[in-house]
């Protein structure tokens, strides 16, 4: 049981973003992944979410092989994503958006509006419930992509930069909510800049770099890691 | 505060249709032809409002549908005496394996918006053009059907019986419409409109789903040709699959309210009204197409006055189509 990529490779015409790149994440764990601009972060999200399949590697979810499948099956087996460029359905209400992402799991009308409430409840976005998407502030757009996220009841979560822009206490409730599902059992990933928060949540953390895996360990080791620091941290950010 | 008995909403056609029965009563006689025409229109542009209102899909084939099940309709009705209905039923069948064959070149992969409205452009005038060349080959003065009071093959001497007809094809198409909004497919329709990607991401099978309701509206769009062919008695290539037919679905939806449940029947009123009084006009004025010349103006005037619709105007309140 695991999300797990073998030795994926991914090509830009000509720009190797991922380089046989590996990662394996368990039920109920945190895994971040770091990295500077163009590291491969994002990519390696494309290639899980099968928004963009793969130039080599497989992509196993529990022991499927989901590589050749579209993003809407892999959605169905499980994996569920948010997007770092936030992608609102923007003349829908929020409730509807988040819906869309019930009803893959739930047919009935009634039952996918209770399971998006409760979506809803957990990213703080209930009282927008009857608001338009394209009214909402950036801020909550990033809390109905998680809200969405979430009503397709996945197994893996794949979390794009979904705490950027929060203020310090925001980001605390969104952390004790990515606790919260960990607990539950689910897998996650998250692609974050702020230090502060991959310390704090990650279990493990994996360092991308021109689309290679440049380190993977616990925070600590991560932190203390010669080659990460001489390789973009700077080593003052990681006293977190 | 209907949300507690759903099934209320499917009242409102119902209680349309027996309106319209009533009201029917009391028009003269020689209003009846605006009547069935209204009838088509607003059919025809329901039907067509799920893929352009619901799914975001600018098809411009559905006119050509609505013409090939009129033409076919009455071609096996004539030549092999196929009842009307039976006729329609085959006729549905050959413009879905049209539609579906449209939609397996469209929906592959993802294409442009102005490639999808160009290539079911394409399809339209490829099915014109063979009806055309059926046409000279085989019926030079087009199909012509008996004059004679046959309530089975939808032929009535009452021209009011069509408009009934009529009505209940756009009570239950509204009955459909009212259930795809409140149900999965309408949500997965309304998230492929929104953003493609999202959708996929959030489990839609956005190939799968455009193409069932691609083919699902383009057999029913080739029923109202059906009671076109009953209601005409003489079927010509250059009328029922004429592009006109198209620019009205257009004009009405997008006047009456794109993505709305009433827009297409609002829009239909609208633009039937419009229509009598440009046939109303003298000879001099009415004559050399200006009833397209309006029916582009109203595109225009809706499309930057009315973004909404007429519908618009009225109802601001929660649809899955709120723009």
């Amino acid at each position: 049981m695991a999300l797990v990529a073998e030795k994926v490779s991914k090509r830009y015409s000509g720009l190797l973003a991922l380089d046989s790149v590996s990662l394996e994440l368990p039920p109920g764990r945190i895994l971040a992944l770091i990295g500077p601009n163009g590291a491969g972060k994002s990519t390696m999200f494309e290639v899980l979410s099968g928004m963009r399949k793969a130039d080599g590697g497989k992509v196993v979810l529990d022991g499927t092989d989901v590589t050749e499948l579209p993003p809407w099956q892999r959605c169905r087996l499980g994996i569920a994503r948010t997007f770092q460029v936030v992608r609102p359905l923007a003349a829908m209400t929020v409730l509807d958006n988040v819906k869309v992402g019930a009803f893959v799991r739930h047919h009935d009308a009634s039952e996918a509006e209770a399971v998006a409430r409760e979506a809803l409840e957990q990213v703080g976005l209930a009282d927008r419930a009857s608001q338009l998407a394209r009214s909402l502030t950036l801020l909550q757009r990033k809390q109905l992509e998680v809200a969405r996220a979430l009503a397709t009841q996945p197994r893996y979560l794949l979390l794009d930069e979904c705490f950027a822009g929060l203020r310090a206490a925001e980001q605390d409730v969104s952390m004790q909510l990515v606790r919260r599902l960990a607990d539950r059992g689910l897998g996650l990933i998250l692609v974050e800049h702020s230090m502060r928060i991959v310390m704090r949540l990650a279990e493990e953390v994996m360092v991308l770099h021109h689309g290679k895996k440049l380190a993977q360990g616990t925070p600590a080791q991560i932190a203390k890691n010669p080659d990460v620091r001489a390789a973009y941290l700077g080593a003052r950010d990681v006293v977190g | 505060m209907l949300d507690h008995q759903p099934w209320l909403r499917y009242l409102q056609p119902v209680v349309l249709l027996i309106v319209a029965i009533l009201v029917a009563q009391v028009v003269p006689s020689r209003y009846a032809n605006a009547l069935v025409l209204f009838t088509l229109y607003a059919y025809i542009s329901i039907c067509w409002n799920f893929v352009g209102g619901l799914a975001g899909k600018l098809s411009l084939a559905h006119g050509a549908f609505f013409g090939l099940g009129a033409y076919i309709s009455a071609v096996l009705f004539v030549d092999l005496g196929v009842p009307l209905l039976v006729g329609g039923v085959i006729a549905a069948a050959v413009v879905a394996i049209f539609a579906w064959i449209m939609s397996a070149i469209a929906f592959r992969r993802r294409i442009g918006a102005l490639y999808f409205a160009l290539l079911t452009l394409a399809f339209a005038y490829v099915l014109l053009e063979l009806v055309r060349q059926y046409e000279i080959a085989y019926k030079l003065l087009g199909v012509h059907l008996p004059l004679v009071d046959d309530p089975l093959n939808l032929i009535f001497l009452n021209k009011f019986n069509s408009f009934y007809i009529g009505m209940v094809m756009v009570a239950i198409a509204l009955a459909v419409w009212i259930w795809v909004s409140r149900h999965r497919f309408g949500y997965m329709l309304a998230a492929i409109r929104e953003d493609e990607e999202a959708a996929k991401a959030l489990g839609v099978n956005v190939p799968s789903v455009l193409t069932v309701t691609m083919v699902a509206t383009a057999a029913a769009t080739s029923f109202a040709g059906v009671l076109a062919a009953g209601y005409l008695l003489s079927v010509e290539a250059n009328f029922v699959m004429s592009f006109e037919w198209m620019n009205i679905v257009l004009a009405v939806t997008l006047v009456g309210g794109l993505g709305r449940m009433y827009g297409p029947v609002v829009g239909a009123a609208f633009i039937t009204i419009i229509g009598e009084i440009v046939r109303s006009l003298p000879q001099s004025i009415a004559a050399g197409g200006i009833s397209t010349i309006v029916y582009g103006a109203l595109v225009l005037l809706a499309a930057t006055l009315l973004p909404s619709g007429i519908v618009g105007i009225a109802r601001r309140d929660r649809e899955l189509v709120v723009r």
